[in-house]
């Protein structure tokens, strides 16, 4: 056993035992997928806000709410395993059309290519591929197109035969606009389809 | 009288009939597995494996070597160490709709929550119960651990 490791066991022999922390808790982490606000914990007895990375709140039957700051070392102790069983991130696309038709701008033919190729490397995997338009026209007919232009979409990935657990197709028609617009306005940055990979 | 007893029995047929449909409904998956891990739906525990449904009132259990991690369909990431249990109580992901609502219990074990699309729209939709108090976040991740009791 190295001597670095001895001394490694012994620091975390020391950061359990100063154990003011409590047995069960909530920790906020500095995090690398957005920003770090606020974690907020509701009791019978209350409402706790943290706000700082390594803060904590107490969960414990005795005194839950209360906080305080777990070393690092503490949190990747307690959390190394349930860390390391985190699955891939999902990644997102969009497409984009040429003026009103259905053909892909060719920006977005080559974001479909790098789609396939994610999904080809990317094992398991699943897929929504949601429509979108403008608010130019009835909110109807919108809905019906922007299925129309995710349907196109999902058709040419499922052309692939790829091994997805699922591909699912949804129209947000002008309910999600990327550019907000008043109605019956023609965007063409609103005429789009996402794909999410999940 | 029978017959209000009959119409009665037919109509919370049918009520019981519109949320298990809704259940069955997977809203994730299960994306990465170790060691033993269990799901329950309706009582009977299974194995699970990479690619099992996650559908609301489903609770998954980890043994003492067990982890695993799932990604629901607005993008929420959950992972989560040995000694876990765990159940997904809520989900409804439209936003078209506004509706929006991800529920989940962790009972024991440790959590790791990266944040999706349902908290980054309605970040008050996202609750995590657990046996003493009831987590809520505007961050992208935290993490919890419940002690056995």
């Amino acid at each position: 056993m190295s001597e670095a490791f001895r001394r490694g066991v012994w620091l975390l022999f020391a950061v359990w035992l100063t154990g003011c922390s409590s047995k069960s808790y909530v920790v906020l982490v500095d995090s690398p997928y957005g920003e770090t606000r606020d974690v907020t914990v509701t009791t019978p007895t209350g409402t706790t806000q943290i706000d700082r990375t390594q803060q904590a709140v107490s969960l414990d039957k005795q005194a839950p709410g209360r906080t305080f700051t777990l070393p690092p070392k503490q949190i990747l102790m307690d959390f190394t395993p349930a860390l390391a069983a985190q699955p891939t991130l999902p990644v997102y696309y969009t497409l984009y059309f040429d003026g009103a038709s259905n053909r892909l701008t060719n920006a977005s033919q080559e974001t479909l290519q790098r789609i396939l190729a994610t999904l080809r490397k990317r094992t398991p995997a699943a897929v929504s591929v949601i429509g979108h338009t403008d608010t130019l026209g009835s909110a109807s007919i919108n809905e019906k197109v922007g299925l129309q232009r995710a349907q196109l979409i999902a058709r040419q990935l499922q052309a692939r035969h790829l091994d997805l657990l699922e591909l699912t197709v949804a129209s947000h028609g002008e309910e999600n606009l990327l550019i907000k617009t008043p109605p019956n306005t023609a965007e063409l940055r609103n005429r789009r389809v996402e794909v999410i990979i999940r | 009288m029978k017959k209000n007893a009959w119409l009665f029995l037919c109509l919370s047929g049918l009520l019981a009939a519109l949320p298990a449909h809704g259940a069955s409904k997977p809203v994730g998956y299960v994306m990465t597995v170790q060691g033993n891990v269990t799901t329950t739906l309706k009582g009977t525990p299974t194995v699970i494996k990479v690619g099992t449904p996650v559908s609301v009132g489903t609770t998954f259990e980890t043994g003492e070597n067990g982890s695993f991690g799932i990604t629901l369909e607005d993008g929420s990431v959950m992972s989560f160490g040995p000694q876990s249990t765990f159940t997904l109580e809520a989900f409804q992901f439209a936003p078209a709709k506004g509706a929006l609502k991800l529920a989940a219990s962790l009972k024991r074990g440790t959590l790791n929550y990266v944040a999706g699309t349902i908290a980054r729209l309605k970040p008050e939709a996202v609750e995590i119960l657990t046996p003493n108090g009831t987590i809520a976040s505007r961050s992208a991740q935290f993490m919890a651990k419940i002690d056995h009791e």
